[in-house]
């Protein structure tokens, strides 16, 4: 295999479990699953940013996305409900 | 997450992957095209190019030159918008009173040990980040999330009360962010403030010396590019970047005994 | 200097990292980072390292390689045993067990549980400072006595731990 596809192959990847991931946030009832899986989506679009050449969105991201929206989707669910209702 | 919803999602990114599958065979877009735009072109040979001294910025990051250097005034802009997000959340949250109540608590022993290695060590990251700025990929901004990391992990692992113990409050921060900003309008006037009194042309925001005025910025610090104004609007940035988002984490975890005043106030207004 | 060592200690950790991170080593470099490692030693040095430093205490690090040793040790065999339960349908039982440390410092007691975690079939659930009790998720429990439950499980890291923290 080609060494300069690689790239490539991982951009299709992040980008479509991302895809993946952001259909389960929505569906998700339990909002700490959800805040969780956001994390995990975080990673991938940090991947992406470096897989696409953009390495100071890259060093942005990683805190913003694992560290300071958890902790404020966290306080937001303490002080209010922790699941989602019909 | 029942398995209709992982199969509806797994055949959701299957359609992303058949459209963007289309598009690229169709020739609708090139995927990382050899061909530069001329502007773009111009930005990569001119941001560090010590022959044309009239046009560089001396900033190897073409990011940072960019940002800081070629549309400087914009940023600045961007800059105060934060502020005014910041002064949104204290309207909403208008009579708050921050009370520091007794020994903090937080997780355990085994957690606050592992935190307090990580610390000093994310401070040392950030503010190599932001000092390098004009050198390597990252900036002010960049840096202060990444410092601003530090003060979520102290609410999450300390407790908000260790903050307050460190001297934290609120308002001295906004004061912190006041005087940056204000470090930046002063860093952004020098060069017209020496321009006036040589009595020369000199511009606002400017960096190096241009065609018509000489006025020109520190180049070089002992044996790397600083790049002039950049490397304070970095640091100014960083400050300013984590001051805001300490401010807004800590308003958003105070306490209910802290916020009783501002739901009365609220219901006065009501 | 009250405290020498200690301060040069943190400031060579945080110096040192400092240049990795930023991938140069010029003068700029090396006077911001002397500058960032001097304010950052001088505002966490007094909460990082509790006792004071000794010249000798480099004799350490000699224990802590054994330490290293002795956990990879442990982790195999560990694995080993979940391997065991996993193929060959082993029969377990799992429990929770109260086992007593004599540890002081805090960083011997994050490592211990740390490693205890590490290795798989124990997790440590929670830790009760003033009655010295780890309370140890075990997937095997052979014993439910916590003195005979320590020898099985952190004695071993003990004994190495008192030697480079104590």
């Amino acid at each position: 295999m080609n060494i300069v596809v690689l790239p490539y192959l991982l951009v299709i990847i992040c980008s479509l479990t991302s895809t993946f991931l952001a259909y389960l946030i929505v569906k998700e009832r339990n909002l700490v699953v959800a805040i969780l899986l956001l994390l995990g989506q975080g990673i991938f679009h940090s991947l992406l940013y470096y897989l696409l050449m953009a390495p100071d969105l890259f060093i942005t991201y990683i805190p913003v996305s694992v560290g300071i929206t958890p902790l404020l989707l966290f306080l937001l669910i303490k002080k209010t409900e922790w699941r989602e209702y019909d | 997450m029942i398995k209709r919803d992982v199969l509806v999602a797994f055949s959701l990114s299957l359609l992303v992957l058949s459209i963007s599958l289309i598009i690229w065979l169709e020739g609708y877009i090139r995927i990382a095209t050899p061909i530069i735009s001329s502007l773009g072109e111009s930005y990569l040979y001119y941001s560090y190019n010590p022959w044309y001294s009239n046009y560089t910025s001396f900033s190897l990051n073409v990011v940072s030159a960019i940002i800081w250097d070629y549309r400087g005034f914009d940023t600045f802009l961007e800059t105060t918008v934060l502020m005014a997000s910041i002064i949104a959340i204290y309207t909403l949250l208008r009579g708050f009173e921050e009370k520091v109540f007794l020994q903090p608590k937080g997780l355990s022993t085994i957690t606050k040990t592992a935190t307090k290695i990580v610390i000093p060590l994310i401070i040392a990251y950030a503010l190599a980040i932001a000092t390098h700025g004009q050198l390597t990929p990252g900036g002010g901004f960049q840096g202060g999330a990444t410092l601003a990391v530090i003060s979520s992990l102290i609410i999450a692992v300390y407790s908000l009360e260790f903050l307050y113990y460190m001297g934290y409050r609120s308002k001295r921060l906004v004061v912190i962010r006041g005087l940056c900003l204000i470090g930046l309008i002063i860093v952004a006037i020098t060069p017209l403030l020496i321009g006036f009194i040589l009595n020369t042309k000199s511009y606002i925001f400017q960096n190096m010396s241009k065609e018509d005025s000489f006025i020109s910025m520190p180049s070089f610090l002992f044996d790397a590019p600083l790049a002039g104004s950049i490397f304070f609007y970095n640091v100014f940035e960083l400050l300013i970047v984590f001051t805001g988002l300490t401010t807004a984490l800590m308003l958003l975890s105070l306490r209910d005994v802290e916020l009783k005043k501002a739901f009365e106030v609220r219901e006065v207004y009501e | 200097m009250k405290r020498f060592l200690n301060k040069l200690f943190v400031f060579t950790i945080i110096l040192v990292f400092f240049i990795i991170s930023t991938g140069s080593f010029k003068y700029y470099t090396l006077v911001i980072g002397v500058i960032v490692s001097a304010i950052t030693t001088y505002l966490f040095e007094s909460s990082i390292v509790k006792k004071t430093l000794r010249l000798y205490d480099v004799l350490k690090l000699l224990y802590l390689f054994k330490y290293i040793v002795y956990f990879v040790k442990a982790e195999i065999h560990a694995h080993l045993e979940l391997v065991e339960i996993i193929l060959f349908n082993k029969p377990i039982k799992p429990a929770i067990v109260a086992v007593p440390y004599h540890v002081e410092s805090d960083y011997g007691v994050t490592l211990i549980a740390l490693t205890v975690t590490n290795t798989p079939g124990t997790i440590v659930l929670n830790i009760d400072t003033n009655s010295k009790l780890m309370y140890i998720h075990w997937i095997n429990a052979s014993t439910f006595n916590p003195d005979e439950a320590r020898l099985i499980i952190t004695s071993g890291f003990e004994k190495l731990v008192e030697k480079i923290f104590g």
